[in-house]
């Protein structure tokens, strides 16, 4: 019984899971400049990625990743999010990454099974 | 007879005092006596009932919260259910109020009762998007109060909807309408495919565009 119980190991925990998209949108689109054709791509890629990792943490958890490619051109771009959930087990954390030519935006939601 | 509300040792100290001058001009009880209604208990197992180790076959194991041991027999003494002559009092004493938080394990419904409609949150995000948005231009600091409303609106009107046991998440992105589109958005989810499910809208107007996402995770 007490295993479902301990707060550390089924809790959403922010840091690590930056982490591991930090190291997805490197390694996909690190150095490359703004593609269009190559975007589709990139964004799958990059999902993919986060997803992998972060089923390898093997966390009871249902996860959503959402990825964001903008050209750097001067267009604006907002972004909001509202979540009904658990707040003591589930959590979200986005990322923004930008190189010379893009922004790129990750959002993980994690909730609790 | 006057009726105590708790039971102590000490006679008179702890009793309430009456205000009927006698007991005489009391109110009589509305029952007659021979109406009332017999015990659905065996005669012999009322004062058995205390102990819950040795329940009479008439009466129901408590249900009790599943995640600690059953207490010994000493704390129920403490909650009794008495039957003085046609008067029953309950005495409950805070002997669980001590406890700590408990966390409620699930409860594994694993089918959901009323699955998630993606169409009927669909026509919802659509609506809302059109009244709130209609032919608004792009205003950069309008949209940033405006997504987290607009999120806010969307996540209400699903609950509204009415999906039990389903978290939801919202997710609403407001851009600025470009001539030569420069913007790719992609999402996937590692879910339960048969109960959990996603609605999308994407909203444009001259000058900006708006796409709104709802997700839908069943909790068993």
């Amino acid at each position: 019984m007490d295993e479902f119980q301990t707060g550390e190991e089924t809790a959403f925990v922010t840091d690590e899971v930056t982490n591991i998209v930090k190291e997805a949108i490197e390694s996909t689109i690190g150095p490359n400049a703004y593609q269009h054709n190559k975007v589709n791509q990139w964004t799958s890629n990059v999902v993919e990625q986060c997803l992998n990792q972060l089923t390898k943490l093997g966390k009871p958890f249902k996860y959503i990743v959402t990825c964001v490619i903008m050209q750097k051109n001067g267009a604006g771009l907002h972004t909001a999010s509202s979540c009904f959930w658990d707040n003591g087990t589930d959590g979200s954390c986005t990322v923004r990454w930008e190189n010379k030519t893009m922004y790129c935006i990750v959002s993980v939601f994690g909730l609790a099974i | 007879m006057s009726t105590s509300v708790a039971k102590k040792e000490g006679g008179s100290l702890g009793r309430k005092q009456s205000l009927m001058p006698d007991a005489a001009a009391r109110k009589q009880s509305m029952i007659p006596p021979d109406a009332r209604r017999p015990s659905v208990l065996p005669p012999d197992a009322r004062k058995s009932s205390i102990d819950p180790q040795h329940a009479p076959q008439g009466r129901r194991a408590s249900i009790m919260m599943m995640d600690h041991p059953r207490r010994p027999s000493q704390d129920r003494k403490q909650s009794i259910v008495e039957s003085t002559a046609g008067r029953s009092t309950l005495i409950v004493t805070p002997g669980h109020a001590h406890r700590t938080n408990v966390r409620y394990e699930n409860t594994y419904k694993t089918e959901p009762d009323v699955k998630f409609r993606s169409a009927e949150v669909r026509d919802t995000i659509k609506d809302i998007f059109e009244r709130e948005l209609g032919t608004m231009k792009y205003d950069k600091e309008r949209c940033i109060s405006l997504t987290t409303t607009l999120s806010e609106k969307i996540k209400h009107s699903v609950k509204i909807l009415g999906f039990p046991r389903y978290k939801i998440v919202v997710v609403v992105a407001i851009g600025e309408q470009e001539t030569h589109p420069s913007i790719a958005f992609t999402s996937r989810c590692i879910w339960n495919q048969n109960t959990d499910n996603f609605s999308e809208y994407t909203f444009k107007n001259a000058s900006l565009y708006a796409v709104g996402l709802v997700y839908a995770m069943y909790m068993d």
